[in-house]
């Protein structure tokens, strides 16, 4: 009797299980697209990021998230006439939360890339997301080929990561030992602070940023015909197209009315542009 | 080091400190509550029980696994396997409590097992049952045995909440980096952090050495003698 509750419990759990991990390969029953009704309905829609990328989200003296995504989404919620809430959360498994229903998409200046659009879908891009190497200042580091032999680091979960990679195929060097990851730039860069790392990839607005408040840094452009165009877009669940249609209307408005040159000014001190039309696809 | 900086920082992390607090100090409780009941089981349970059994098993599932992955099993397996999606504060407090009480009953199983077998049998020889042996007789004695490693036990459940800055909650560390990023006082929110989560530590280790001398101390407290009086061993 015994035995057969244990045996009964097991492979229930076992079922649980192989649902649970099998459960992406379902194919999804056909239903209607109610990701823009909701929200519109609820008077308010969330969205997802990690407070830990400045200028496009941190907190200020209070706690509170500011940045450029904040004041685009409250943009954008003000002119769908509901609220915007965002949602601090972890950016490596930013996606896997997305799909958990943690938040109704992602805005927290995320590079549109091919590895990711194998789970989301974008929208049309905000930002200009090219890349940069950040070196201590006086090191010598002037290109790309300089980084042979030296000790490299980006972002876990970043672009960056595959970018160092590509370069070294490309160019024919090797670094010194594996390249390495951190969570998030300030870990990086008080890494390289203390001479663990000698270049750290990121995104070149968040690089100028931090050596514009810090001396002793610089920052190069870190670019090649090896890998497309990156830009900061915001990234949906793939079912959620009637959400993301709304959304790329309301910010090609918003880009074509100055409003986003405006944001981009108060937040970057300069405007990026031009911004394809068309959301990033593989 | 910049420490107006850290001075004028403090304040900001009062919030995320009570929050590693809170869900610390309900973890302890249910955590302990939880071992000690667990713990009390194994050693009344006899050794074919399938209860003894799964005891056995969780503390080994407990032990083997990093509290990392239990904090993702939690955030991301739970809701899909059990339909079950709490928030994040409550969250923390069922990993934490899972990975503390597992190693809280074997604490409780050591301090019981340590009591000499004779005082059990005087127990028994006097017509005790065993509820009652187990309860006025070998669990005070134990209780004093079971605190400097229960104490050790709950100063790692205080840092381990740290971990759950993974899943961002909003606690002491997360705050942490959050303003180390938008500061770059990388090194200057490191010592905060490591200050605060000292001064939690420390009172909650204070707390526990008054269990041990008074409250489960052997012998008796003399109303007129000195503080050591009562600190007589068996």
């Amino acid at each position: 009797m015994q035995r057969r509750t244990i045996l009964v419990g097991v492979s229930g759990l076992i079922a649980a299980l192989t649902v649970a991990l099998l459960g992406d390969g379902i194919p999804t029953l056909a239903q209607t697209d109610d990701s823009l009704q909701t929200i519109l309905d609820s008077g308010k829609f969330t969205y997802g990021l990690e407070a830990q990328y400045r200028p496009f989200e941190f907190r200020d003296e209070n706690n509170q998230i500011i940045g450029f995504d904040i004041d685009l989404a409250n943009e954008i919620a003000e002119r769908w006439g509901v609220e915007a809430e965002p949602i601090d959360t972890d950016w490596a498994t930013v996606i896997q939360t997305l799909y958990n229903g943690g938040f109704d998409f992602i805005l927290g200046g995320m590079t549109g890339t091919e590895a990711r659009y194998e789970r989301v879908n974008f929208s049309v891009p905000y930002m200009d997301a090219s890349s940069g190497l950040i070196i201590k200042a006086g090191s010598g580091i002037a290109d790309r080929a300089d980084l042979d032999g030296l000790v490299v680091a980006a972002g876990a979960g970043t672009p960056s990561v595959q970018q160092l990679e590509i370069t070294a195929e490309e160019l024919g060097i090797t670094y010194n030992g594996a390249i390495r990851t951190f969570d998030n730039d300030a870990v990086a860069y008080e890494a390289m602070r203390a001479g663990r790392i000698d270049a750290y990839a990121s995104s070149l607005v968040s690089l100028n940023d931090f050596a514009q408040a810090n001396e002793g840094f610089e920052v190069i452009p870190f670019q090649s015909e090896a890998w497309a165009a990156e830009y900061t877009v915001a990234a949906f669940q793939k079912e959620d197209e009637a959400l993301r249609q709304r959304f790329n209307e309301t910010l090609l408005e918003i880009r074509e009315d100055g409003t986003l040159d405006a944001l981009q000014e108060k937040w970057f001190g300069r405007t990026f542009g031009p911004l394809p039309e068309e959301p990033p696809t593989w | 080091m910049d420490i107006p900086f850290m001075i004028r920082t403090l304040p900001r992390l009062m919030g995320p400190l009570g929050v590693t607090i809170a869900v610390s100090l309900i973890s302890l409780g249910l955590a302990t509550a939880l071992g000690v009941a667990l713990g009390v089981l194994r050693v009344a349970l006899r050794p074919h029980n399938p209860l003894r059994w799964l005891i056995d098993l969780y503390v080994e599932i407990v032990r083997g696994t990093p509290i990392i992955l239990l904090i993702y099993a939690a955030h991301f397996l739970l809701p899909p396997l059990l339909g079950i999606k709490l928030p994040l504060f409550w969250e923390g407090v069922v990993v934490l409590t899972f990975n503390s009480a597992g190693y809280q009953v074997e604490i409780v199983r050591a301090a019981l097992e340590s009591i000499p077998v004779g005082q059990r049998e005087a127990a028994t020889s006097v017509g005790m049952t065993e509820g009652m042996t187990l309860w006025t007789i070998l669990l005070p004695q134990a209780a004093r045995q079971m605190i400097p490693p229960l104490t050790n036990e709950l100063s790692n459940l205080v840092k381990a909440s740290s971990v759950l800055s993974v899943v961002a909650l909003f606690e002491l560390h997360k705050a942490g980096s959050s303003i180390a990023t938008s500061s770059f006082k990388f090194i200057e929110m490191l010592a905060l952090q490591a200050l605060l989560y000292f001064v939690v530590i420390q009172t909650l280790s204070w707390c526990t050495q008054y269990l041990e001398k008074r409250v489960f101390a052997y012998g008796y407290k003399s109303k007129s003698a000195g503080s050591e009086a009562w600190a007589i061993r068996v």
